[in-house]
């Protein structure tokens, strides 16, 4: 019974999967009708590749960032929305909104929000007198990373937001209420009681977020495209110049193996870590 | 330890009245049972006491403090939960412990406290496990230690055998009562299983509809209830009834299909005058089936067809169509009855419970 399925995922799945690992060991450019097997050529090449290593670096600041602070804007808002009744409850709808927000029009709107010329996040900033001179968002390196990753925690941390609120659902009314008797209150209530219950989802809610920037290709690419220099270029933006950009498909694959081999070891630790929980 | 005094007691749930306007004394060191069927007001009434709900009206005292507005942490109280309410994520020892950590008692004594009401309740081997490798049973014996375990002055227990099975609950029943004695806290018990309640409650407190219908102990209840309510309540097998007429010109005598009762002068002179038609209780126990001849002879009897019989072991229970109404004999297995079989029952005339037809309220 099972057969067809595994075929067809053989097929959607196996197949490029194999395809990129054995690309991986060829000097491919897409131009030229002649592809050479250089063995372990293009590994070697990333090895010593300082843009691989500064996008691997890149990819884990844009990613770890994003997940850690989404993960706590989305904890600090299912806990303070979490009282909401009636008709009041529409405001968790409208917290959602930026999840459901296309990736594009996400990158656009904080483009224009950091915009050095007349963008609002500037002239908030100097008129409450935080900062004196306008800060250059996207175009200097050392702010470029820290724009992309605001936009995308502005856009996942509603994600965080939802599991949360789903999470803290489930948490038996007889246990809040023990623990009321108990004399937990404010903090302790939270800390002790809730946040337990809260684990499993947040280990799969960061799973998924890691999984999703670790291939969160348009937000950047809109926003900065990489830049200024590499500033902003995850693993994905790298990949994607190589292998439509500069046509190079071997090394690109090769990027792209050692890319999903992370992903792999990242979710494998989850899952250990979540299986240990349940059982 | 305290008593409990509900005075106008009080609780809406929008248009809907959980519980109307109550007054109820509950005695230090006393264990009460309300029961009542799904929706009566009981746990309504516990959660109140607990101060996990708010009051729409009255006032609740502890001894003589007012506690109408006293924070549920604040109270002094335990509460042992249906589904036991531990905290997943700590063990044994931690559940137990948590409450006497948020009250900042010292390290040192929080043990002592712990290993005390460990070894009472026979867990001193599971503190370190999590509820999850607990059994049912065992959940429910840390549920009673977290509660026992801070010497609350208000032991309040929402059907907390519910989820047990009935060997384990007639155990944890024997359990329960030990711990009560124990910590002679005052004790507020909810169930809807009169045997719980009979078997548990120094006194009892029936529910129907948001109203404390009695109050009263077991014997009370049984012998003496106020109402057709509360008469078919308690008891197992429920009281059965028959509806009858008093017959014009004779006013000590009742009859109605199958039904044939004749009251003594004292029974005749309590029953209200303008008491025309009435609802006649008789315990399953009081039903003895009778020859014919010796039937003739008895001053009330009951007739009618058995219906089902349900041998119990040592007993059994007939069921009998009197008339349009079924009521239960209880008696012992050697007496033997057939489906469809017609049987006449004699009755002590001191033995019947008569209750007004309309009303529902006992008569005598």
């Amino acid at each position: 019974m099972t057969a067809p399925a595994l075929a067809v995922l053989a097929l959607v799945i196996g197949y490029p999967i194999v395809r990129a690992i054995i690309l991986s060991f060829y000097h491919y450019p897409l131009l030229s009708p002649f592809r050479n097997f250089i063995g372990a050529g293009n590994y070697q090449r990333l090895a010593n590749d300082p843009v691989f290593w500064q996008s691997l670096v890149n990819t884990g600041i844009f990613t770890g960032a994003s997940v850690v602070l989404g993960l706590l804007v989305g904890l600090v808002l299912a806990l303070a929305l979490e009282r909401l009744q009636g008709p009041w409850r529409f405001v968790r709808g409208v917290l959602l909104t930026p999840w459901a927000m296309p990736v594009i029009v996400v990158a656009f709107l904080f483009q224009f929000m950091f915009d050095e010329q007349g963008g609002i996040t500037d002239a908030l900033l100097q008129r409450t007198g935080i900062v004196h001179h306008a800060i250059p968002w996207l175009t200097s390196p050392n702010w470029a990373m820290v724009a992309v990753t605001l936009a995308n925690v502005w856009q996942q941390a509603p994600f965080f937001l939802l599991i949360f609120t789903a999470a803290l659902g489930g948490v038996p009314n007889e246990v809040i209420e023990a623990a009321r008797i108990d004399r937990a209150r404010g903090w302790s209530m939270v800390a002790r009681i809730k946040l337990p219950y809260l684990r499993s989802a947040a280990l799969v809610g960061a799973l998924l977020m890691i999984i999703q920037n670790f291939n969160n290709f348009p937000l950047i690419w809109a926003m900065t495209e990489g830049g200024p220099g590499y500033s902003t270029s995850t693993l994905v933006i790298y990949v994607y110049r190589l292998a439509f950009t500069s046509f190079n498909v071997g090394y690109s694959s090769a990027i792209g193996v050692v890319w999903l081999v992370l992903l792999l070891f990242i979710a494998g630790w989850f899952i250990r870590v979540l299986r240990g929980q349940n059982s | 330890m305290a008593s409990i005094t509900l005075q106008e007691v009080e609780k809406r749930f929008g248009e809907t009245a959980a519980l109307r306007p109550t007054d109820l004394e509950i005695r230090d060191h006393e264990f009460l049972v309300l029961v009542g069927p799904s929706g009566s007001g009981k746990t309504t009434l516990l959660r109140l006491i607990a101060g996990l709900e708010t009051l729409t009206g009255g006032e609740i005292y502890f001894g003589d403090q007012r506690v109408t507005d006293v924070d549920v942490g604040d109270r002094d109280i335990a509460m042992v939960f249906q589904n036991y309410g531990l905290y997943p994520h700590m063990s044994v020892f931690g559940n137990m412990a948590f409450g006497l950590r948020r009250r900042r008692m010292d390290r040192a004594a929080i043990t002592d406290k712990v290993q005390e009401a460990a070894r009472l309740l026979r867990i001193e081997h599971l503190l370190e496990r999590k509820p999850r490798q607990l059994s049912g049973g065992q959940r429910q014996r840390v549920a009673l230690g977290r509660a026992i375990v801070r010497d609350p002055a208000v032991f309040l227990l929402d059907e907390p055998l519910s989820n047990l099975d009935a060997h384990l609950r007639v155990q944890m029943r024997a359990e329960i009562l030990k711990v009560h004695r124990a910590v002679t806290a005052t004790a507020v018990y909810v169930t809807h299983d009169q045997v719980e309640a009979m078997t548990m409650g120094d006194r009892i407190a029936v529910m129907s509809d948001g109203v404390i219908q009695q109050v009263g102990t077991p014997d009370d209840l049984y012998d003496h209830p106020v109402n057709r309510f509360v008469a078919g309540f308690i008891g197992t097998p429920s009281m059965g009834f028959v509806e009858c007429a008093r017959e014009p010109g004779e006013p000590d005598l009742l009859t109605g299909t199958g039904v044939r009762l004749r009251l003594p002068a004292e029974r005749v002179a309590a029953l209200p005058a303008k008491a025309e038609r009435v609802s006649v209780g008789v315990r399953p126990e009081r039903l003895t089936p009778t020859g014919r001849g010796d039937a003739e002879s008895a001053s009330c009897t009951i007739e009618g067809v058995v219906e089902v019989v349900e041998p119990l072991g040592s007993e059994q229970h007939v069921l009998v169509a009197v008339g349009e109404q079924t009521v239960t004999a209880k008696g012992p297995r050697e007496e033997h009855f057939e489906i469809g079989e017609k049987v006449v029952f004699a009755l002590d005339p001191g033995h019947l419970h008569i209750f007004d037809a309309e009303s529902g309220e006992a008569l005598t």
